[in-house]
C-alpha cells in the first residue's frame, strides 16, 4: 500500500492493492490468531478505530499484515460532533495504520438532549418553539441507521466532504442495515445513497452486503434489484457476514458465515466493478471455526478471480 | 418534525432504560408493586405504560406501535453485541440462544436492566458475566418449556465451570482435628436435561433441538485441585452429591455419619465412610494426614459427639 501511504492527499487516486482485489478479516481475537498462525491466508486486517483506543497495542499487527482502519465513531448523520480530542486521535491512528482510506458509517451514534427539551415543552411538539439545546447528548454507543431525508442527506454530503478534505484521506460510507422505519424518512436508502453519489464524485462507498440484505428482508425489497440500482462504481471496498433471523425479521450476525444470499449478491456486485478490499466481518467470536474462514476465503477469491477477466 | 428531534428520540429510546414500554410481565409486575403501594382508590394510569415521558412520547403518535417494538429489539441487539466479550465465559449458552430463537426475546427483556446499571459505568467483565447470567436465569424461569431448561441447565454448567477457573481453588479452611476437607474446590450441580449432549451438540456447531434437547435428570461435580488450572466435572449419583456436600473442612467421618442415619440409611456406617473418604484421599480429591482420612481423636478415643 505504498502508494495510497505516502499520498495523504484529497486527490489522490485510490490503488491501495496494486489494482488487485484483496481480501481480508475484521479484526478480533480470531483475527490475530490467524495473523500469527496463517497470515498468508488474509491480504489485510480491517481494524476499528475504537478498538485502537481501547487497546493501543493492537496496531503492532501492523508488522504482520496490512491495515484497513474502520471508524463508529464521527457520527456522520448526526448533529453531535465527535469532539476534538477524539479527532486527534483518530488522526494519529490514520497516520499510525497508513490505511488508505477510513470507513465510516452512513448513521449516527450521539444525538444531542433535544428530547428532554420537548417533554419539558410539549409545545416544541407543534413546532411551537425553537428549542434552546443545551443538554447532555445521547450516546448510542452503537450505529443507528439515519433518517432518509433531505436535510439529513445534505449534513451527510456535506461533512463526508468536510471530513475527506480534514483527514486527508477518502471517506467511505458504509450503509447501515435497517430494522424499523425511521419516523420522517421520504426517501429509501437505496435512493439517499444515490443522491449522495449523484451530487459529488468523491462520495465513495463501502457496501456492505449483508446490510443490504437485512434492509431487504425488512422492508421486502428485492436485493437485486437494490443492488442493481446502486452505484457499484463508488464502491471500493465490501463487507460480508452473518445474517440471524429472529423475531420476524433479519439481524446483523457477525458470529456466523455469510449465507449464500450474500455471497450471490457478491458474485453479482463482481460483474459490474472491481472493489479494492473484501473484508469478512467474522469478528464477534473469538473461536470461529478456522475451516470455514478458509472455506469462505476461498470462495471469495474464487469469485474474484472468475469476474477478474 | 425536524429530523434531529426525531433521531433524539430514537437515541433516547435506546439508552433510556425506561423510556420505552417494558415487556409485558415486568409492566404487570410494576402494576402490582404500585397496587400494593397506593392506596385503593389510586389510579392506576400512571404507572401504565411505565413513565410519563413514554406518555408524551406515545402521545404524540410519532411511532407507530410496530416501529416502537422494533426499536426495543433494536435496543436489546445492542445489549447483545456489547456483551460479545462475554461470549468467552459463556460460549455454548451464547450459541444455543439463536438455536431456539431466545436470543433477541431475552436480551430484549435484559437491556433496560444492563441499561440502569451500565449508566454508572463500564462494568468489567466479571460483573457482567454475572449481571447477564443472574437477568437469564429470571428470563428463563417465566417458562418451563424444554429450550428454556436446556439454555438455564447450559447456563449453569458453563457458569460452573467459569467461576471455578476464574476464581481458583477456595482457601484452605484451618482444620480441627479430623475434619474432612477438599484438596481443592467442588461444586455441586443438578440437572433436568441432558447437558452434556447438548454442550457436544453446541461445541461442534452442530444442534439440532429437536434431537439434542432432551430431559434427564442427573447430577454433575466439577472439581479444581488446589494446584492445577484445570476444571473437571464427572456425572454423581444423589448419594455421592450429599456425601461430597457434607465435606466443608469442619465435619468428621462420625458428624457425616449421624447425618447418614438420620436420612435413614443405616447400612452405611462409619467404616464404610472411611472407605468411601478413604478412596477419595488416596485420588488427591482430599487432604489427608499421612495419606489416610482417619477417625477424629475423639472417635478413636470412644467420646460421642454431637452433630455438627
Amino acid at each position: 500500500m505504498a502508494a495510497a501511504s505516502s499520498k495523504r492527499s484529497t486527490e489522490a487516486r485510490i490503488d491501495a492493492f496494486g489494482g488487485r482485489t484483496a481480501v481480508g478479516l475484521s479484526y478480533s481475537a480470531f483475527a490475530q490468531r490467524v495473523v500469527s498462525e496463517q497470515s498468508e491466508l488474509i491480504d489485510f486486517v480491517e481494524i476499528p478505530f475504537e478498538q485502537l483506543v481501547h487497546t493501543p497495542e493492537a496496531i503492532r499487527l501492523r508488522e504482520s499484515v496490512p491495515l484497513l482502519l474502520h471508524c463508529a465513531s464521527l457520527s456522520i448523520a448526526g448533529n453531535s460532533p465527535p469532539a476534538p480530542s477524539l479527532v486527534s486521535r483518530l488522526r494519529e491512528c490514520i497516520e499510525d495504520t497508513a490505511t488508505p482510506w477510513l470507513g465510516e458509517h452512513l448513521a449516527y451514534v450521539r444525538a444531542d438532549g433535544v428530547w428532554r427539551e420537548v417533554a419539558e415543552h410539549p409545545a416544541l411538539l407543534a413546532g411551537g418553539l425553537s428549542p434552546d439545546i443545551a443538554a447532555v447528548p445521547f450516546n448510542v454507543g452503537y450505529t443507528v441507521s439515519p433518517q432518509m431525508s433531505g436535510p439529513i442527506l445534505d449534513r451527510v454530503l456535506e461533512r463526508t466532504l468536510e471530513w475527506r478534505k480534514e483527514l486527508k484521506l477518502p471517506v467511505l460510507l458504509e450503509n447501515g442495515p435497517i430494522y424499523f422505519p425511521m419516523p420522517g424518512s421520504t426517501m429509501s436508502q437505496l435512493e439517499f445513497i444515490g443522491s449522495l453519489c449523484s451530487r459529488s464524485k468523491d462520495v465513495l462507498l463501502l457496501l456492505d452486503l449483508a446490510h443490504l440484505a437485512i434492509t431487504c428482508r425488512n422492508f421486502d425489497l428485492n436485493p437485486d434489484a437494490v443492488l442493481d440500482a446502486l452505484p457499484l462504481d463508488r464502491v471500493v471496498e465490501v463487507h460480508l457476514s452473518g445474517i440471524s433471523e429472529q423475531a420476524d425479521a433479519a439481524w446483523d450476525d457477525h458470529s456466523d458465515a455469510a449465507p449464500a444470499m450474500v455471497f450471490n449478491l457478491l458474485d453479482r456486485l463482481l460483474r459490474r466493478t472491481r472493489p479494492q478490499a473484501i473484508t469478512l466481518e467474522y469478528n464477534w467470536d473469538n473461536d470461529f471455526p478456522s475451516d470455514i474462514l478458509r472455506r469462505d476465503l476461498d470462495r471469495v477469491r474464487d469469485l474474484v478471480s472468475v469476474h477478474a477477466g | 418534525m425536524d429530523s434531529d428531534l426525531i433521531q433524539a428520540m430514537v437515541a433516547k429510546c435506546l439508552v433510556d432504560p425506561d423510556f420505552l414500554p417494558a415487556p409485558p410481565h415486568l409492566a404487570r409486575r410494576r402494576e402490582r408493586g404500585a397496587r400494593r403501594k397506593a392506596k385503593p382508590s389510586a389510579s392506576l394510569e400512571q404507572n401504565k405504560e411505565g413513565s410519563d415521558e413514554f406518555s408524551a412520547l406515545a402521545a404524540c403518535d410519532l411511532f407507530a406501535p410496530e416501529c416502537l417494538e422494533r426499536l426495543a429489539l433494536f435496543r436489546g441487539f445492542i445489549v447483545k453485541v456489547k456483551h460479545n466479550q462475554v461470549r468467552q465465559a459463556l460460549p455454548l449458552t451464547f450459541r444455543l440462544l439463536p438455536a431456539v430463537a431466545e436470543e433477541l426475546a431475552f436480551f430484549r427483556y435484559y437491556a433496560p436492566a444492563y441499561l440502569a446499571i451500565r449508566a454508572g459505568g463500564p462494568l468489567a467483565l466479571e460483573a457482567q458475566v454475572q449481571l447477564m447470567a443472574k437477568h437469564l436465569h429470571d428470563f428463563l424461569e417465566q417458562d418451563t418449556g424444554l429450550a428454556r431448561k436446556a439454555i438455564a441447565d447450559v447456563l449453569t454448567h458453563e457458569l460452573a465451570l467459569w467461576t471455578l477457573r476464574s476464581h481458583g481453588a477456595a482457601p484452605r479452611p484451618p482444620r480441627s482435628g479430623g475434619a474432612i476437607a477438599w484438596r481443592g474446590r467442588l461444586e455441586i450441580r443438578r440437572y433436568g436435561t441432558d447437558v452434556l449432549h447438548a454442550c457436544g451438540a453446541l461445541a461442534m456447531r452442530n444442534i439440532d433441538p429437536a434431537r439434542d434437547l432432551r430431559d434427564r435428570e442427573h447430577t454433575l461435580a466439577y472439581w479444581r485441585p488446589a494446584d492445577s488450572d484445570a476444571v473437571e466435572f464427572f456425572e454423581i449419583d444423589e448419594l455421592t452429591a450429599f456425601l461430597f456436600a457434607m465435606v466443608d473442612g469442619r465435619r468428621t467421618l462420625e458428624d457425616i455419619a449421624e447425618r447418614v442415619a438420620v436420612l435413614g440409611m443405616n447400612q452405611i456406617g462409619v467404616p464404610e465412610l472411611e472407605e468411601f473418604f478413604q478412596d477419595l484421599a488416596a485420588r488427591g480429591f482430599l487432604e489427608a494426614q499421612r495419606g489416610r482420612v482417619s477417625r477424629s481423636a475423639a472417635a478413636r478415643r470412644g467420646r460421642n459427639l454431637p452433630c455438627a
